[in-house]
């Protein structure tokens, strides 16, 4: 979509405004400014100076201008009223067609801002040290402002792990799920905790100016200060541990939180739990139920832990191998307040044997993993080093439970 | 991140001129390596950049070819966070700075920023912004996952993400230190450099005790390789607040590393960034807080710091080495510019963020 002069389309608003210092001559083809917005685009469009004459374009052409020549002749900048004096002009390419120069943003314009493009006519033909095609000592200079053409579904948080409405005074993670992509950097400004009373509780999270999110951007995990946590350590003597057991929370997600689109969030979303006592015990394979399917079947392998452990590692820490020790291809479920796992393979199970392995990193809610606790206790505790641990099973054509 | 005594070999190395085929860089491929998440860069050798990958838990090593020597000793750029926006057509909230780095040759500061889930390197000569594009470059990368991950990644499970916290680059080695979104680690890694082929490193989880009682592994959050007299030791700074110090020569692969807790250094803060610097010939180490101000210690009080034993009660109080509270808060990046001055990316009281240098006589 073209879109010059003073057109005031239904994609926004859109002015030309042509800076004359010298009384323009008529003439036949005079250079414009144009934005040309393409929402379907990853950069939302592209501005162009239209009109150019094909001998000046040529002769541009085999300038081979850099980007510092092309953003004195050809600027695209944020307003003014954006910004303060000063500020650079964007990054972009330039390129040229054969009757427009081209302006392509390396990122795309932000729906909402707006930018001014300017192209200077003299100095063009300065540098090219021609004759311009008509006397004119114009800067001509476009100033638009991006809509946002696309509608994005709002943006929510679908599940906060461990979903379970009891948690340990040691808890060490929380993962927020979301429907989309959210903008980063704004994480510790929107998760707030709170007791039963109302009154918020200070400082429970570390405050990671990393952001930990997942590939997808869509998940973001967030730890209880591990220094409160640790036995010991001056955070925890002076402050204690961010929960307390026999108390009840709030954990809110504000609705101002950003998505990529800078929406804001559908809803607040609020869970709520008890606090129960601190665990200081691994996990122990040897302790857990198998439920195991009938050879022939794809019925699921469960495990049950007895405990919830922690649903993002469980997705990866534990998996079936076949007596060659190839993986078993299926998929994994976790439910039961992330109490079980349970696998179902993509073929029926033959009547063989098989081992479930497990990474001894699998933790539970507290960070204590199998091969270690969260913090040892030197005078008690011993810590073994991490391995893969292989539960040895055999499948038959009837049931069994182990 | 930053290093004064690299800095120094770094002019001399320069001063020699090398060009892509010193053995730094002989086994570099030109392409453009698949970088997704930058969140840490640090400058080694030769103008080489190291790049850390979040996204792919990888590092890579980029030839700037960035080699000009300059002896600037002021870079500034007032509201750098603005202009770095403007520039890529945004405002600050739609962009984050996540790491920053100074050649010590050419004294163009590098910036690592995310628009748009996207990772872009921003190369600052003079006030002059612009792109430093990874497209058809020199490189070699190496990735950070473990065998046991690698396998099971393999067979069709999602890359895991390694926020990279710290990078250093001493003696032939690069130094990582990361934060997994997952579990819950203090995996350290050492790797030699020239990165090789199918490379072995070493992964080694590194433990510190409080009070003599309890073990504990955490991810450092910020470290810097020093050389004591009795050899070079890692002085690494936690989420959980202590400062605590490792011997290199104990990093074997797969070993259970302890370290020596030195100091406790105020609690609901975090180490960001921590560097060697000399004033008037001696040595001195500086740490920029998430929370506190810039604290200078003395590499002598640590050496001679023994390992904390006695546990701290007291709200907000500090124990262990000896530290100057300098009046400098809010530095949120910081690297050597060159012997006599450090470059901070600040906070200032006005509430802008301006990049300005700090002679090291007045740190």
């Amino acid at each position: 979509m073209v879109v010059a002069g003073t057109i005031k389309a239904n994609i926004g608003l859109v002015t030309l405004v042509v800076a004359s210092f010298f009384t323009l001559q008529a003439q036949a083809q005079k250079p414009a400014l144009q934005l040309i917005q393409d929402p379907a685009s990853p950069n939302y469009g592209s501005v162009r100076v239209a009109g150019v004459d094909l001998y000046s374009i040529q002769r541009i052409q085999s300038m081979q201008f850099d980007f510092d020549d092309w953003k004195a002749i050809f600027p695209v900048m944020l307003q003014a009223a954006n910004t303060q004096s000063d500020m650079p002009a964007i990054l972009g390419s330039y390129s040229t067609d054969e009757s427009s120069l081209i302006f392509t943003p390396r990122f795309r314009f932000v729906p909402g801002l707006t930018y001014e493009a300017q192209f200077n006519f003299p100095l063009l033909y300065s540098m090219l040290a021609e004759k311009p095609p008509y006397p004119s000592k114009d800067i001509l200079s476009l100033s638009f402002t991006i809509d946002d053409l696309t509608s994005h579904p709002p943006t929510r948080v679908t599940q906060i792990y461990p979903t379970s409405s009891e948690l340990p005074m040691n808890q060490l993670k929380l993962y927020l799920h979301f429907s989309g992509n959210m903008q980063k950097g704004q994480a510790y400004d929107n998760i707030q905790l709170f007791h039963s009373t109302g009154e918020a509780v200070e400082a429970p999270f570390l405050e990671i100016p990393q952001e930990l999110w997942n590939s997808n951007g869509n998940r973001l995990t967030v730890l209880f200060d591990p220094g409160r946590i640790k036995r010991d350590l001056a955070p925890n003597l002076q402050m204690g541990l961010p929960l307390q057991e026999g108390r009840s929370y709030r954990l809110v997600i504000d609705k101002s939180w950003k998505d990529q689109f800078g929406n804001s969030l559908q809803r607040e979303f609020v869970k709520e739990f008890k606090v129960v006592a601190v665990d200081r015990e691994s996990p122990n394979p040897e302790k857990w139920k198998k439920v195991l399917p009938k050879a022939g079947t794809r019925d699921p392998i469960q495990l049950h832990f007895g405990e919830a452990l922690d649903h993002a590692l469980l997705q990866r820490m534990i998996w079936v191998l076949t007596e060659k020790n190839e993986q078993v291809e299926g998929s994994i479920s976790i439910t039961n307040v992330e109490k079980t796992w349970q696998f179902t393979p993509v073929e029926p199970w033959a009547e063989a044997e098989f081992n479930i392995a497990i990474d001894s990193r699998l933790e539970d809610l507290a960070g204590n993993s199998i091969s270690r606790l969260f913090d040892t206790d030197l005078s008690k505790d011993t810590v073994s080093e991490e391995r893969t641990i292989y539960i040895p099973i055999s499948l038959i054509t009837t049931s069994s439970i182990d | 991140m930053k290093k004064f005594i690299i800095a120094t070999l770094m002019v001399g190395i320069a001063g020699l001129a090398v060009a892509n085929n010193s053995d730094y860089t002989k086994a570099f491929e030109r392409g453009t390596p698949n970088i997704q998440s930058i969140s840490q860069i640090e400058f080694g050798p030769e103008g080489i950049l190291f790049v850390g990958d979040a996204m792919t838990a990888s590092i890579v090593a980029i030839s700037t070819e960035d080699n000009s020597p300059s002896s600037v000793e002021s870079v500034q750029l007032k509201e750098a966070d603005k202009k770095i926006a403007a520039f890529l057509g945004a405002t600050v909230e739609q962009i984050r700075i996540t790491d920053m780095a100074v050649n010590p040759i050419s004294k163009s500061v590098y910036f690592s920023v995310n628009r748009d889930n996207q990772s872009v390197l921003i190369k600052l000569t003079g006030e002059k912004l612009e792109e430093f594009t990874m497209a058809d470059v020199l490189y070699s990368s190496i990735t950070l996952n473990n065998p046991v991950s690698t396998e099971a990644e393999r067979r069709g499970r999602k890359l895991r993400r390694l926020a990279i916290t710290d990078l250093a680059f001493k003696d032939d080695k690069l130094f990582v230190a990361g934060l997994s979104n997952e579990e819950f680690s203090s995996a350290f890694r050492a790797i030699p450099f020239p990165f090789k082929e199918d490379q072995s490193f070493s992964t080694l989880e590194i433990f510190h005790v409080s009070h003599g009682k309890y073990e504990t592994h955490a991810p450092v959050t910020a470290f810097e390789p020093y050389e004591f007299e009795d050899g070079l030791e890692l002085i690494a700074g936690y989420t959980c607040t202590p400062l605590v110090t490792f011997p290199v020569s104990q990093m074997k692969n797969g070993q259970h590393v302890k370290g020596k807790t030195v100091a406790e250094l105020g609690n609901r803060n975090m180490p960001v960034e921590i560097l060697a610097y000399q004033r008037d010939g001696e040595d001195f180490i500086l740490i920029a807080n998430s929370k506190r101000n810039v604290m200078r210690v003395r590499p002598a009080d640590i050496a001679a710091q023994k390992s904390l034993t006695e546990p701290l009660k007291e709200r907000h109080g500090t124990v262990g080495v000896d530290f100057a509270a300098i009046a400098e808060v809010y530095v949120q990046q910081m690297d050597n510019l060159d012997k006599n001055n450090v470059v901070f990316l600040q906070l200032m009281p006005n509430g802008n963020l301006d990049l300005r240098t700090v002679k090291t006589s007045r740190l």
